[in-house]
């Protein structure tokens, strides 16, 4: 079990060759509804709880070969992002009231 | 990897020989006519840097295992070649004209594949030179131009039989450690943003042409290489003040006719001597390739697209059913062109050397196409822009208190958008469709990786006629079929 602090969440984009959204702008709402939730790295960074991967679109070809094991979530669009965030909180406050932190890839 | 601001400064330490309006470009960089084009090679840079484009933008080295801009990398399979197509309408996108790096890589990757099979045939040690030679250019991260095209003479003669034997490069003397060649590459893009000139015959050879056969990179600065920069339409409107009438505010390209003066090239930098029967192989893959990399094609299509829409919100006209229209006639060629540079990429396959090439029938047809569908997404842009974008006058005349009242006036479209905000759209297309960056929307698009008919002869000589023949005769009930 995973101590009580925010989810240290790696950040990985696909290259956005065509975006069907503003994969910045809701990185950025991501970012601000999981403050204090959530502390978003480099997708190369150590001790991640678990990896973003930001698709422009429903083709999500981002490269997730280097990241074998671990917990990986993926987004293609606002509501991806959506039902992300709704997860994170809630699983974040089940572990506040001792369930354990179990986020699985969608 | 070189930041973008690396890059500009590494261009600084070259020490090249340009020519422009007859005189010598002392301060290549900050020229104001090239810097845009510099610019546009920066963002190639400055992207491999941005988390949210490098998974496009970057690869793995096969040689080093390290991080590398894909400009360098060799197609280690069929994602590494659609990534390549994505990378060049990202690209196209980002800046809106030729950013000029995709000839290099092309070279590059074509040489890994013929340098292995020349070597296969005479024993020679090419692949080797070739392996320590895109290591440097790898681990430096350098821009390297691709420089196929000679200036031919006649077109009609083979190299040895020109009036000038110098119109195609060839070899002039063979030394102990190298040898001096001469001649010069036309319509080179991008050329003195390179830090290297890597340089292929143009043409399939025969015997009699052996010292035309040859293949070799050097640093673009090397002594006897002086480059002529070719002009653009409206080019000195980048020595105006302000930016409206460019176009594109901060983006461009350049080609240059490079001459070499009796240049000298070290044993260890040449990858082909007088192996004339593999120039063809080296035409044809660095063609296929580059056929491919017309996906940028796709990028500046989208931009204009988006232009043209804006143009036709600005003007209150995108409710009409025939501007709709058009804009999804543009759409759908514009679409096409990708279904083309990601097919021919998906349908890639390994040769002996284990780089990736495309399907090099598709990747003609791609190109084919790119011959032509930019001319009338770009028609169609001009249509739905009207005429004020030929007919606008001067940034200078918007900002004159004598003139500029009238032109806000009467200029003004939906009045809910600023008069200037509609000149600069209007600019945009003028740029892309008649302007510094039609050179590389239309005419490159025409030309550039081989005219139209290079294309034909590809397409007549690999679609496989026996197989449509033998389908169409068993079905109509002809009985050996
Ligand atoms: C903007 C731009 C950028 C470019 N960038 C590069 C670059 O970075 N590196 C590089 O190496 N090259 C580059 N090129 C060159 C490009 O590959 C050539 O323009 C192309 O191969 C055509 O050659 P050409 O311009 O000499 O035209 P030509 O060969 O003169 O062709 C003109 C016409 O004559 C026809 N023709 C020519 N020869 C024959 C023949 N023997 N028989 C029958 N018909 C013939 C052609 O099909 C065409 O219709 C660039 C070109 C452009 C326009």
């Amino acid at each position: 079990m995973r101590d009580a602090g925010p989810l240290r969440i790696g950040l990985k984009y696909c290259g956005g060759c065509k975006p069907d959204y503003d994969r910045l702008a809701v990185v950025q709402t991501i970012e601000e509804r999981l403050r204090g939730a959530a502390v978003f790295v480099r997708s190369d960074s150590r001790d991640l709880d678990l990896i973003l991967v930001v698709h422009g679109c429903p083709t999500v070809c981002a490269d997730l070969s280097a990241f074998g094991g671990s917990t990986i979530w993926s987004v293609a669009g606002p509501g991806d992002a959506e039902r992300f965030i709704a997860h994170v909180l809630d699983r974040m406050q089940g572990h506040t009231q001792g369930r354990t932190c179990d986020l699985q890839e969608s | 990897m070189m930041t973008a601001e690396q890059y500009e400064q590494s261009l600084r330490l070259l020490n090249f020989e340009v020519y422009m309006f007859g005189k010598r470009v002392e301060n290549v960089v900050d020229d104001p006519i090239i810097r845009p084009s510099m610019n546009a090679v920066a963002k190639t840079y400055e992207m491999a840097q941005r988390p949210e484009y490098e998974d496009i933008m970057t690869a793995t080295s096969h040689i080093t295992g390290k991080r590398i801009n894909r400009f360098t990398h060799i197609h280690q399979n069929v994602g590494d070649l659609v990534k390549k197509s994505k990378m060049g309408r990202l690209m196209g996108r980002a800046t809106g004209c030729c950013f000029q790096r995709c000839v290099g890589m092309d070279a590059l990757n074509a040489l890994s594949i013929v340098t292995f099979d020349i070597d296969k045939k005479h024993g020679t040690q090419y692949n080797q030179r070739f392996i320590k030679y895109l290591t440097f250019v790898q681990e430096n991260d350098l821009t390297c131009d691709g420089a196929m095209t000679d200036p031919k003479g006649n077109r009609a003669l083979a190299p040895h039989q020109q009036a000038d034997p110098d119109l195609f490069l060839h070899v002039v003397e063979e030394r102990a450690d190298g040898v001096v060649v001469r001649g010069a590459k036309a319509h080179q893009t991008g050329a003195v943003n390179s830090h290297e000139i890597i340089v292929m015959p143009t043409i399939a050879m025969r015997a009699e042409d052996k010292d035309y056969a040859i293949s070799f990179a050097l640093p673009s600065d090397a002594k006897g290489i002086l480059y002529i920069m070719g002009r653009q339409s409206c080019d000195t409107r980048k020595l105006e003040s302000g930016n409206l009438d460019r176009g594109n505010a901060l983006f461009g390209g350049h080609e240059a006719l490079v001459v070499f003066d009796d240049v000298f090239v070290p044993w260890e930098r040449i990858f082909m001597f007088k192996e004339y029967e593999f120039a063809g192989s080296l035409v044809e893959n660095f063609a296929s390739y580059h056929r491919q990399s017309y996906a940028c094609k796709v990028g500046v299509g989208d931009v204009l697209i988006g232009a043209a829409q804006t143009a036709a919100e600005y003007n209150g006209a995108e409710r009409a059913s025939h501007v709709k229209d058009k804009i999804i006639e543009m759409n759908h060629l514009n679409e096409t062109l990708y279904c083309g540079c990601i097919s021919c990429a998906s349908e890639g396959h390994k040769e002996p050397s284990g780089t990736y090439v495309v399907d090099k029938l598709l990747a003609n047809v791609h190109k084919q196409n790119v011959t032509r569908f930019p001319y009338e997404i770009a028609r169609l842009a001009q249509d739905i822009a009207g005429g004020l974008m030929v007919t606008m006058p001067a940034e200078d005349d918007f900002t004159s208190p004598a003139t500029g009242k009238w032109l806000n006036k009467y200029y003004a479209g939906n009045c809910d958008v600023p008069t200037m905000n509609r000149m600069r759209i209007l600019r945009l297309i003028e740029n892309l469709t008649l302007g510094t960056a039609a050179v590389g929307y239309l005419t490159e698009s025409m030309h550039g990786a081989g005219s139209p008919q290079a294309q034909r002869i590809m397409i007549s000589r690999l679609a496989n006629m026996g197989e449509k023949k033998r389908a169409a005769q068993k079905l109509s009930g002809i009985e050996d079929a």
